[in-house]
């Protein structure tokens, strides 16, 4: 048996309003997956990941004994070669309050604090730390040229927060294994 | 005229003579750490300041205004009067017994710890105490709004909420959980330590607790805007509203997504893992969607109006439209400033990227561009266009209106593009002084300067907003009429179940808070040794 | 309130009718627009992302 179609009507004013709509929020939705897939692929291949595995550290014998005695902070070489930077922030300074690296090494910092929420970051790149004393804030870098750069406290920490600003120095890299030959643990503060 | 207009002239004169007072400490606080002002010599004075203006912006402000603005709607879009009046009075006491008790010790100097708390910072326990009551008093509020609409409900049964109120109560609900977080913080971290019965705290849970609320604070300030873009704009240029139903649609996904995406302000932190960190990453681009709704369906509501006066072509509309009228005016400022802030948040939600800005100035340029711009100029239009039906008397000193809301736009735009900039430069937050004599830092100096001419635009700005809202109470009297709210394209004659109703909606929001949050919360708990001495802060403690 | 009534037209008999014929466009104009104002908020994303954040991440 054959039907008879009718042919379709128009679409009245309130089905193009709804097509419309419903075209609008297919756009919306892709719109933000196109964001967020950029960002997620940004994150691996830049490779700026925050750290995945959360670490604590006994704040009560932070400076008596383990990682962060102050004997054990600043720059230290691996025996893969790459560095590892320890450092803890305090009221109302970073120690060491001048941190050293070498060019073209793998670096990572571990950093924490010793009383309150302190911030750590190193002008101009996106080292972007926040420490929060309990627990130990891990980042890893790699820095091409030589420089000197500020490395502020960027949370308020108390009364004296203005005047938190650290320093980092990146050096050449053989420079850096030169200094290193005569100490366990590098830094520029004086 | 709604019978509980006094208890809402209550809460919005209190909202705004608080919110004048935190303007000018605003404006103090740009001043004093600008190349304009030498060494403050007390730096405490500074952070004294910053507490007060944020707790006061950020606590005080929004939660009167929508509290005010929710016992409007109420009254107005469900035709009665508001059942629960005394209750009503018992939360905006408590929430001005809050503010005082809370703002009391933070003039003192015991308690500059900054609106966001920080412990193991720790301040005078009654600081704490009365932003707790102030939570309270408008826990009673989301209660009401809770009580009011269901009992319309039952006595309409089938009959769709009126948008306005199904709107409204989105906002209190989302707002009644998402406080749970920074009460969880204060009630069993904070305020123990204060009163001195615990001596350590966990200061990495803390900021998981309080990353609880802050996100989803936003969209609570944010919500007496968008309701007023859907239920007053199309109504006061004489359009219609595009689409009931994706209006219902934006605020219950609000509702549900807006909430547990708090740990995008942890991203540099070390207490949650990278996993959390991505999947509350996605989700906050998802809670960007019901804003690109809302901005479409808005713009279509715009465009009918525009048409509707005779505006032709594809853009030949928008000239057409009634700029003469402040809502007008105001809406649009407050699109360009989404624009621009919603912009600013896609990058901070961006994972990685938020690292090469976090704690900068960008983060306080972008939070005062979209709060203080976008969201506070709507308060400012809802206030306009209610103000004489809450007075019984004239409001029409147009003109300057029109002068009110050019001077926010102009002075929130030199105010905060320039704030965005020096953040990208690197400047850190929250400092009492910056040497600009430091080659590194001067390249900053003259943007911070720029800023400090936009404060001082806003400060004129909000005087003019205050001179509006006082000579609307000494004019003339007159009988404002039936108030109303606009009309949708299609008025439905019933609504689906899941846009009439929340019990969905809330279900998804807890199931969700426990997806994102339950693990990191559990993990800080599990994990023995993380409390940390309390730093204590304040005048001789 | 404050109200902006749009000017009467005599040629439309009722304001449902000046609404539908408004709507024969389809929304195009709000399409328009907010599509405009997306695409400079996502031009704005990625003018960040390539003039900001790649520049940064090759310094560290």
């Amino acid at each position: 048996m054959t039907q008879t179609l009718s042919p379709p009507l128009p679409p009245s004013p309130e089905d193009r309003a709804e097509r419309a709509e419903h075209r609008w929020a297919a756009v919306a939705v892709a719109v933000v997956t196109l964001l967020v897939v950029v960002a997620a692929v940004a994150g691996l291949r830049q490779e700026v990941m925050p750290q995945s595995r959360i670490e604590t550290v006994n704040l009560g014998t932070l400076h008596l004994g383990g990682e962060f005695v102050e004997s054990n902070l600043g720059s230290a070489i691996e025996p893969d070669g790459s560095v590892t930077v320890r450092a803890i922030g305090q009221q109302f300074s970073f120690t060491p309050s001048c941190i050293l690296v070498p060019t073209d090494t793998p670096i990572t910092f571990r950093v924490t604090s010793s009383d309150v929420v302190h911030g750590f970051l190193i002008t101009g790149t996106d080292i972007n730390l926040m420490l929060v004393p309990g627990y130990i804030s891990k980042i890893t870098a790699h820095f091409q040229t030589p420089g000197e750069r500020y490395m502020p406290c960027h949370e308020f920490c108390g009364m004296g927060h203005e005047g938190m600003w650290g320093r980092i120095k990146v050096v050449d890299k053989d420079a850096f294994k030169q200094m290193a030959a005569s100490t366990r643990r590098l830094s520029c503060a004086k | 005229m709604p019978s509980s207009r006094r208890l809402i002239l209550a809460h919005l004169w209190f909202a705004f003579v608080g919110f004048g007072a935190a303007l000018l400490l605003g404006e103090w606080q740009m001043y004093i750490r600008s190349p304009l002002h030498t060494w403050i010599s007390d730096p405490e004075w500074y952070y004294r300041s910053v507490t007060a203006h944020g707790t006061t912006m950020a606590y005080v402000l929004p939660t009167l205004v929508a509290m005010g603005f929710g016992y409007f709607v109420t009254e107005v879009a469900l035709k009665r009067p508001l059942i629960g009046l005394r209750w009503a009075w018992l939360g905006f006491a408590l929430v001005a017994l809050g503010t005082f008790v809370a703002i009391i010790p933070v003039a003192l100097g015991r308690a500059s710890v900054l609106y966001t708390f920080y412990p193991p910072l720790i301040g005078d326990p009654f600081y704490y105490i009365g932003v707790v009551l102030v939570v309270v008093g408008s826990w009673i509020w989301v209660a009401l709004m809770g009580v009011n609409m269901y009992a319309w409900k039952r006595q309409n049964p089938g009959a769709p909420v009126p948008f306005a109120m199904f709107a409204t109560v989105a906002g209190s609900f989302l707002w009644g959980w998402t406080a749970v977080g920074a009460a969880l913080e204060l009630l069993f971290q904070i305020i123990p330590v204060a009163l001195g019965l615990r001596s350590t705290i966990d200061a990495g849970l803390a900021r998981v607790f309080f990353s609880w609320t802050l996100h989803a604070i936003v969209y609570f300030w944010l919500m007496p805007t968008y309701i007023a873009y859907y239920t007053i704009v199309p109504r006061a240029i004489g359009g219609r509203l595009f689409s009931d139903a994706m209006g219902r649609l934006a605020f219950v996904l609000f509702l549900v997504v807006a909430m547990p995406i708090g740990i995008h302000h942890l991203f540099q932190d070390p207490q949650v893992g990278a996993g959390f960190k991505f999947l509350q990453s996605v989700f906050t681009a998802i809670v960007a969607v019901p804003t690109l709704l809302t901005v479409f369906t808005i713009c279509a509501s715009v465009e009918i109006a525009g048409r509707l006066r005779g505006g032709k072509g594809l853009l030949g509309w928008l000239a057409t439209l009634p700029w003469d009228n402040p809502i007008m005016l105001g809406t649009a400022f407050s699109f360009v400033m989404l624009g621009f802030g919603g912009a600013g948040g896609l990058i901070n939600m961006s994972y990685q990227l938020d690292s090469t800005i976090h704690n900068t100035q960008w983060v306080t340029g972008h939070f005062h561009l979209i709060f203080a711009g976008a969201i506070v100029i709507m308060y400012f239009v809802i206030a306009y266009d209610i103000w004489p039906h809450l007075t019984g008397r004239a409001l029409d000193s147009v003109r300057l209106m029109r002068a009110q809301l050019w001077t926010w736009f102009v002075g929130m735009i030199v105010l905060t593009f320039p704030w965005h900039y020096v953040g990208m430069l690197g400047m850190p937050r929250r400092m009492a002084f910056y040497d600009y004599s430091d080659p590194a830092i001067a390249a900053q100096a003259a943007w911070v300067t720029m800023s400090v001419i936009g404060g001082a635009i806003l400060v004129l700005s909000g005087a003019l907003f205050l001179i509006v809202l006082v000579r609307g109470q000494m004019a003339a009297r007159i009988e404002p009429g039936l108030y109303r709210f606009s009309v949708a394209l299609r008025e439905p004659r019933t609504v689906p179940a899941a846009l009439n109703g929340f019990g969905l909606w809330l279900g998804l929001m807890v199931a969700l808070t426990i997806v994102n949050y339950g693990f990191p919360i559990a993990h800080a708990l599990a994990t023995p040794g993380t409390g940390v001495p309390a730093v204590m802060v304040g005048v001789g403690r | 309130m404050l109200n902006s009534d749009p000017p009467v037209d005599d040629a439309v008999t009722s304001n449902d009718a000046a609404v539908d014929a408004t709507l024969r466009s389809g929304a195009r104009g709000a399409v328009v627009l907010a599509g405009i104002g997306t695409a400079i908020i996502v031009a704005i994303w990625f003018a960040f992302y390539f003039l900001i954040f790649v520049p940064r991440t090759g310094v560290s």
